[in-house]
């Protein structure tokens, strides 16, 4: 009775042909990124005793440090730039005028360039011959920089998270529901509420998934910090230097590990709660 | 339309925010075709630490060119048939690979290179090869190619596509390339774009996995920021500019043509401004 | 265009399908389709009409021990480009990248037909379509209708052995939803060629379908023409689900079936529990007082919907009882009125299937 076996032979025979076409990528993924990850893993764990890189890396003063210093220049770095965002990407969204496209476009072009580039662009603003160095000689005679300090670091996090948090606000802000806002209004509610309570939860979704993003890249950005060569130790360059010049691997992946679970945990808490795609597609 | 206060009010905030996006990049392209940057434009134009950047850092274009390229052609080829595996399966093994193959993008690079340094870092032949960066750049732009045909899949039946074609005796290839990929196309082209924009400009993973003989442009641009004078730093960022220029006009060409095509046949009227906030 | 498609017979031996996930979609079904015939499955949504469809097409395979034949060739285990069917899908599955005349193309393209042979079939089933004028379109800039006539030639022009048309009426409003499918109608029988038809709106089976096949949680309930399955239900649930009807139950003794309402005269009935249905245009309207108003109700709620008024009356079953009179005649809600239903417009089930009285649908105003 061969046409009984039919049904099952057809359909392993889909399956097997749907496997092959994933093959490449299982094996791409398994070798180049589950291995080392897990040989990473077991590295951060290596040293005298089970965990003491970890409890070292949260224990003494200059990873801490570090590490606080970290989150909290990305956790402002995100509530900047979302504030930013939110006011002008509601007004791109909202309003219709000459050259709109054009200022919607110079805006967000800066979404491409990498974490150095952008240090660079800072170099430009707030370095010894830059921007704010010219104002400070016209106005006090001396030079203003701010680029090689903290500073420069927020600045040049905030310019480079301004462009793709600004393109998620825009798209939420054109699919909010006008009725939702004309509904408040016949009740008589103010502006102020109805920006409250009817835009900031229309586009809280995309605010979440976005700031997620905004926090995530900046905890893990190094080409910024690298190119204004400073010695704010952000975590990525602590990483970078343990490895580097400490050759303490162990101490490098342990802290490495860190870093990755806390961007993915926000990461992964955002999509929970916002319920969208969190994630750093532009 | 009546214009209010507060519509001026944002207007301004909003030039504001493109004056710091836009003149810092202003600057340092002016920078990089100056005589002499801190004597101001009045030194003279001039392509000459353009061409200096040219003799030095030639290499680093070209690897940076074939990287992406290579990149994208991998890409390619392994990421849009696992897209239409993953967006057609419906299995839990198939959500749980979904999540390992996008889980790159929630790490940081450099926690992504540190592992790859430690797995192969003893691979002589390898760690010296710009192969070891491509395996880098294809691990952190493959989730982009297959996210984005996997988004359009979505966005279409593509079941009821294929047994369309089926119904009319079209083969499984057949029905591939005649129906999946052109459909997806959109997906595709997106999915290209960012994954040439990712590798061209990528460098946390890549200044980890880089050798004095395998640099990339943004590994050269680190190397210029730290020890060449501002005027060739500018010029270098001026090329990079350049080589960036097409894929960002071809990006948010592509962003127009598909929010166009997305749009309804009928058109919904378009809300006009209220001037609330 | 030549007219040369000749169905085949397709026979289904045995078939049922179980799901992966152990859901038994189809109870183990035989069922013999005659060449030429248009045959129309029938039902609600989840009945197994689709899935029944789908293994005749070969986009689902029936569980071990079914077998499905057309003509004289066993094609249980062909998929579906190998058994040279053409259907006509819900949405219609057009290609969105390829223009009117690429996708009626398609077919033959992929039976590699020589260019100069397609470009004259394509054209020729263009025209008989009423497409031409559309040919280079892209797919998203025609009407509903427009898409739905190509999907029609795109699963014709190949000459299938077999047309399965997968609810293609069911994504258009209504006044084009009558226009096609008599565009339909017309086609298959000038056509010959064998039809199968899901659909789930019984008027656009009985106006279709050779025979149709009620189907029922993946059995089939009855099969007959039109006619047999208006006039003569077989169970509760296809006289209920074709068309509206009323049921009267109650205690029939010497020929006579006591209502709340009055009496029911069923010279064909044994005493005893017993059910029987009337379509609401075989109820006759009489004066309360007249001698033939063996049943007696007000008119609850009336509707005018032009050719005929549809009244609902209390009184008679604990349920309102719908009938249908002349639009020319005014009622009034309250009025008195009194029905006569002859015996011989009376449809009466075989005691068995009397047990299922739940399935029986409201009949109310809506």
């Amino acid at each position: 009775m061969k046409y009984t076996l039919s049904g099952r032979l057809l359909r392993g025979e889909q399956s097997a042909r749907l496997l092959l076409l994933l093959l490449p990528v299982l094996i791409i993924s398994a070798a180049f990124f589950l291995l080392p990850l897990a040989r990473l893993l077991v590295i951060s764990f290596e040293g005298d005793q089970w965990g003491a890189n970890y409890w070292q890396a949260l224990t003494e003063a200059r990873y801490l440090s570090s590490l606080v210093d970290t989150l909290l220049l990305s956790v402002s770095v995100t509530l900047v730039t979302l504030a930013i965002s939110v006011v002008c990407g509601l007004f791109l969204a909202r309003n219709e005028f000459a050259g709109k496209s054009l200022l919607v476009s110079l805006l967000t072009f800066p979404l491409a360039f990498p974490g150095v580039v952008i240090g660079f662009l800072v170099i430009m603003l707030g370095g010894r011959q830059g921007l704010s160095a010219e104002l400070g000689l016209m106005i006090d005679g001396s030079r203003w920089t701010f680029a090689y300090s903290i500073a420069g670091l927020f600045v040049g996090y905030v310019y480079f998270s301004i462009p793709r948090v600004l393109l998620t606000v825009i798209a939420a802000a054109e699919k909010l529901d006008y009725q939702l806002e004309e509904a408040a209004r016949s009740f008589g509610a103010s502006r102020y509420r109805i920006f409250r309570d009817v835009i900031l939860t229309g586009l809280k979704p995309a605010l979440l998934a976005s700031g997620a993003i905004c926090f995530a890249t900046s905890m893990g950005a190094f080409g910024t910090a690298f190119a204004l060569a400073t010695d704010i130790n952000v975590l990525p360059m602590t990483i970078y230097t343990e490895f580097t010049l400490g050759a303490n691997i162990a101490m490098a992946a342990a802290l490495s590990i860190l870093l990755g679970l806390i961007t993915w945990l926000v990461l992964f808490l955002a999509r929970m709660l916002s319920g969208a795609d969190a994630s750093p597609a532009a | 339309m009546k214009r209010t206060p507060s519509y001026y009010l944002q207007l301004g905030f909003t030039l504001l925010i493109c004056a710091f996006m836009l003149v810092p990049v202003l600057m340092s392209v002016t920078a990089g075709v100056t005589e002499n940057y801190f004597k101001g434009i009045s030194s003279g134009l001039t392509l000459r630490w353009v061409q200096e950047v040219l003799s030095i850092y030639s290499d680093t274009l070209w690897l940076t060119l074939k990287l992406a390229l290579a990149t994208l052609a991998v890409n390619l080829l392994v990421g849009v048939p696992a897209a239409y595996v993953l967006a057609r399966s419906k299995s839990s093994w198939a959500r749980l690979f979904e999540e390992i193959l996008v889980l790159p993008v929630a790490i940081p690079g450099l926690a992504i290179a540190l592992a790859l340094i430690i797995a192969y870092g003893g691979v002589q032949d390898l760690r010296t090869s710009w192969l070891f960066i491509l395996i880098g750049h294809v691990i952190y732009t493959l989730p982009f190619m297959v996210r984005a045909v996997v988004a359009v899949l979505h966005s279409i039946d593509f079941r009821q596509l294929e047994e369309g074609a089926s119904s009319l005796g079209a083969g499984f290839l057949r029905r591939f390339f005649d129906v999946i990929v052109p459909n997806c196309r959109g997906g595709i082209v997106s999915g290209a774009l960012m994954t040439l924009t990712l590798s061209v400009g990528e460098f946390n993973l890549t200044w980890m996995l880089h050798t004095p003989l395998t640099k990339t442009l943004p590994v050269g641009l680190a190397d210029a920021y730290a020890s060449m004078r501002l005027e060739i730093s500018s010029a270098y960022t001026l090329i990079f500019l350049v080589m960036l220029l097409p894929l960002l006009l071809a990006t948010q060409w592509n962003g127009h043509r598909r929010k166009a095509q997305a749009r309804p046949a009928v058109q919904t009227p378009a809300p006009v401004a209220k001037g609330v906030t | 265009m030549k007219l040369d498609q000749q169905g085949v017979s397709i026979r289904l031996e045995n078939c049922s399908k179980t799901f992966a996930d152990g859901n038994r979609a189809l109870q183990p079904l035989d069922l013999e389709i005659r060449a030429g015939e248009t045959l129309v499955l029938l039902g609600p949504s989840g009945c197994g009409k689709t899935t029944t469809l789908r293994m005749i097409a070969g986009l689902e395979f029936p569980d071990e021990g079914g077998r499905i034949l057309f003509g004289d060739e066993d094609v249980t285990r062909l998929p579906i480009e190998k058994r040279q069917v053409g259907m006509v899908f819900q949405s219609y599955a057009l290609f969105p990248n390829m223009s009117v005349a690429q996708n009626v193309a398609y077919g033959l393209k992929v039976q590699k037909c020589a260019k100069a042979e397609i470009r004259q079939r394509v054209d020729e089933m263009l025209q008989m379509m009423e497409l031409s004028h559309l040919a280079e379109r892209k797919i998203d800039q025609l009407s509903g209708g427009q898409r739905q006539r190509v999907a029609l030639a795109r699963a014709i022009i190949t000459n299938p052995r077999v047309l399965l048309l997968d609810e293609p009426l069911t994504a258009l409003d209504a006044i084009l939803r009558d226009r096609l499918r008599a565009d339909i109608d017309r086609l298959l029988r000038s056509l010959g060629i064998t039809a199968i038809y899901v659909t789930h709106d019984q008027e656009e089976a009985m106006a279709l379908g050779d025979r149709i096949v009620v189907m029922d949680h993946g059995r089939v309930a009855q099969i007959g023409t039109p006619k047999q399955i208006y006039f003569q239900p077989q169970s509760d649930f296809v006289a209920d689900f074709i068309g509206q009807i009323n049921a009267f139950e109650g205690e029939v003794r010497d020929q006579w079936m006591t209502l709340p309402g009055g009496r029911l005269h069923c010279p064909h009935l044994a005493d005893g529990e017993a059910r029987v249905y009337c379509r609401p245009e075989d109820i006759e309207l009489v004066d309360s007082d007249s001698v033939d108003a063996h049943l007696q109700g007000v008119v609850e709620q009336t509707q005018f919907v032009g050719d005929r008024n549809r009244l609902w009356l209390a009184g008679i079953m604990p349920r309102q009882v719908l009938v249908e009179s002349s639009g020319r005649v005014e009622f009034a809600a309250g009025q008195r009125v009194g029905i006569h239903v002859r015996s011989e417009k009376m449809i009466a089930l075989e005691p068995r299937e009397l047990i299922r009285s739940e399935s029986v649908r409201e009949v109310s105003p809506c």
